[in-house]
């Protein structure tokens, strides 16, 4: 028997180290190749900057439910952009509190008496009012609660440009941020979706419509998600742009092509990850369909977002996003390992399977393999600890890079005191951050079945 | 495995990574840095040239208005034909004019009347449409942006421009539409919108009236030739259509 478990944890810790080793030089690709693709983009943006250019009318959907203590600044944020043609339609999921009324009465707007048609289906809608602010249409449809993903589906069936772009209504964005994220649709026909860039908003210090500034508000939690943010949209994000892999668009701040979602089924009201539930459809509908696409990824295009401020609201979030990716997952596992869809199955699908969804699983595993070990007296303490000082080392030094890409690419200023603290985050984030979230997603399994169809709320300030 | 010296391989390469990656964090500034350092120098030596192609007109031997003094012009075609297939130097150049073009609108005009007639910027055209989609789009950028290019060959310089429509983005399209546009040429503008029907390149209707709506040609007879021929073209052009000569 304890030969067997000798021979047990002699296969575990081979499975441990090359499950490290993988994301280890997964990491350092990401870093690498999105450090190049950047310097590479930097270097066509001269190129850009002159090629001015009318903007492509684009529809800004702001699906909301109990948002009146944000809705006015945000859509009020969204009515001074620097583009020329847009229409803002903010979509009332059914809200208890009085999200609606605040924008009828902010923004003055009188009840429309106008058709929608419903070409994806989503609950009827209840009223629609309309008016006009600063030369851009702003529409406000109520409907009955169905869900974020249902609201996108009303703003959808409104929306009267070929472009759509889908925000939360907390989130805000940069004056240039609409120019930006268009960017893409100019440079390639086959453009179906692209992601923008998430930054926390607690962290950006903002003048005439633009950050300027970056630096860490004192509230722990809150830095150590911006350090996480940066690595995973300035890594892994642009690795998998590379061969068009993205599996995902943050609900936040993604622009899509109308047509597109239209005929791919639009968005899934019962699934809590919506948004990568539809790039995940699109992915589908696209190389079923034989429809030559791209999803493209633009870190320039800046969307700032409140982030959760306590553990209890953290929880809530991560508990959504990581059901979320299990739905999204399991209702289109046919992408694994098939061929047709190439790097997506075996990169993207892979890494979101094994170093996402069952990250927790694993690790909490190891964490029992090591117990075990000690237990039966095979557990190298000196190589275990050199180890794991090693890999630490090189996660904060990947956040680090990640983080000073961001600093780098949007020009921010940084004192040298903002970079200690870095250094410091970025560590911290590794070696404790990531463990609370393994705790976080572990819950999200065993308590799947609740709640499974809210709209995530976290405490605004 | 416990005294196994792979381990001790295993932790000396994520070292070594991790100092390779400290190291190529600095590379990367470093280059991000020393990209915007040329555009300054490309500039100032436009700026420098340009000032002395008009300054010779300012002074006693004018030269613009009665032609360049005689191997002037040469000397200056040459420099444009060796450095402007680098789009580095033509978004210099771009810029250089446009100062002239602002601070001394008859010297500019002058200088662009000197050198339309040595067919420079047709040259110019046929070179870059061998180049990529992005620089393609810069030429056309900039013949839209300074239209006097093409006063003695608007529709050799127009199908030079449409040519650069085969493989191009929406970038591209939209800066040819412009620059025939801008250019003025009538059979320029409705080629470039055939071969958007044709190849069912997308353009959205907007974009496509905004353009046409900058045709520097006589806008009546540009709208008699496309109004005939818009209903055989897709909704986008036949929208954009109807919305400037509709009513």
């Amino acid at each position: 028997m304890a030969d067997m478990l000798r021979v047990f944890i002699y296969y575990v810790s081979v499975f441990y180290l090359v499950y490290l080793i993988v994301f280890a030089a997964f990491s350092f690709l990401s870093i690498s190749i999105g450090a190049y693709k950047l310097y590479m983009s930097n270097r066509v943006l001269r190129y850009k900057n002159k090629l001015k250019h009318d903007d492509l009318p684009v529809s800004v959907l702001i699906p909301a439910y109990n948002e009146s203590v944000t809705i006015v600044n945000s859509v009020n944020s969204l009515l001074s952009l620097d583009y020329q043609q847009y229409e803002l339609i903010v979509i009332d999921d059914g809200s208890e509190d009085d999200t609606a009324q605040k924008i009828i009465d902010t923004f003055d707007m009188k009840q429309a008496y106008r058709q929608i048609e419903h070409k994806l289906t989503c609950e009827p809608e209840t009223a629609i009012y309309e008016t006009v602010v600063n030369k851009v249409p702003l529409t406000l449809i109520c409907k009955k609660n169905g869900g974020k993903g249902d609201a996108l589906n009303m703003g959808i069936n409104a929306a009267g440009h070929p472009y759509f772009v889908c925000m939360d209504a907390d989130s805000k964005l940069q004056a240039d941020s609409l120019k930006e994220i268009v960017a893409p649709v100019f440079e390639d026909d086959e453009i179906v979706a692209v992601g923008g860039m998430i930054l926390i908003s607690q962290c950006l210090q903002m003048k005439n419509g633009k950050a300027v500034r970056y630096r860490f508000p004192p509230n722990l939690l809150v830095c150590m998600q911006a350090v996480e943010y940066s690595r995973s949209f300035l890594a892994s994000r642009i690795l998998m742009d590379t061969f068009n892999g993205n599996l995902i668009i943050s609900g936040a701040f993604g622009l899509f092509q109308r047509s597109a979602v239209v005929a791919a089924g639009g968005y899934s009201p019962n699934n809590l990850g919506e948004d990568m539930e539809l790039v995940l459809k699109l992915h589908r509908f696209c190389r079923n369909n034989k429809i030559p696409y791209r999803m493209s990824y633009q870190p320039s295009a800046i969307c700032m977002t409140q982030a959760p401020t306590t553990f209890r609201d953290l929880w809530s979030q991560r508990r959504r996003w990581h059901v979320g990716l299990f739905q999204s997952l399991v209702v289109h596992r046919r992408i694994m390992f098939n061929l047709k869809f190439g790097l997506v199955s075996f990169f993207s699908y892979l890494y979101y399977m094994f170093y996402e969804l069952m990250s927790p699983i694993i690790e909490l595993f190891g964490i029992f393999a090591i117990l075990l070990a000690a237990y039966m007296d095979v557990l190298n303490i000196e190589y275990m600890i050199v180890f794991l000082v090693i890999y630490a080392i090189y996660g904060t030094i990947i956040s680090l890079s990640a983080f000073s890409k961001q600093i780098y690419i949007q020009k921010f200023r940084v004192t040298f005191l903002d970079m200690i603290k870095t250094l410091f985050l970025c560590a911290l984030e590794f070696i404790f951050f990531r463990y609370i979230l393994v705790v976080v997603r572990i819950a999200a399994f065993i308590r799947y079945g609740r709640n499974k169809s809210t709209w995530g709320k976290i405490k605004r300030v | 495995m416990a005294s196994d010296p792979r381990i001790y391989a295993l932790i000396g390469i994520f070292m070594v990574a991790c100092i390779a990656l400290i190291v190529f964090n600095f590379a990367i500034v470093r280059y991000h840095k020393r990209q915007t350092a040329p555009a300054a120098g490309k500039l100032k030596m436009w700026n420098f040239e340009l000032y002395k192609q008009t300054a010779i007109k300012g002074g006693s031997k004018s030269v613009i208005r009665g032609g360049m003094r005689p191997g002037t012009t040469s000397r200056h075609e040459r420099l444009l034909l060796r450095k402007l297939p680098n789009a580095e130097h033509l978004i210099a150049y771009s810029e250089a004019l446009q100062n002239v073009k602002d601070r001394q609108p008859m010297a500019y005009s002058s200088y662009m009347s000197t050198y339309s007639k040595t067919a420079v910027f047709h040259k110019l055209a046929d070179v870059y449409s061998r180049k990529s989609c992005i620089e393609r789009t810069c030429y056309a950028d900039f013949i839209g942006s300074f239209p006097e290019a093409a006063e003695l060959s608007q529709g050799q310089l127009a199908d030079s421009l449409i040519s650069y429509i085969d493989d191009s983005n929406i970038y591209c399209r939209t800066k040819v539409l412009r620059a025939c546009c801008r250019i003025g040429s009538l059979q320029g503008v409705a080629n470039v919108l055939q071969l958007f029907h044709d190849r069912s390149l997308f353009m959205h209707k907007q974009l496509l009236a905004n353009e046409l709506a900058d045709f520097s040609g006589d806008q009546s007879l540009l709208g008699e030739r496309l109004w005939d021929e818009c209903k055989s073209w897709n909704d986008n052009i036949s929208e954009a259509v109807v919305s400037l000569w509709g009513h």
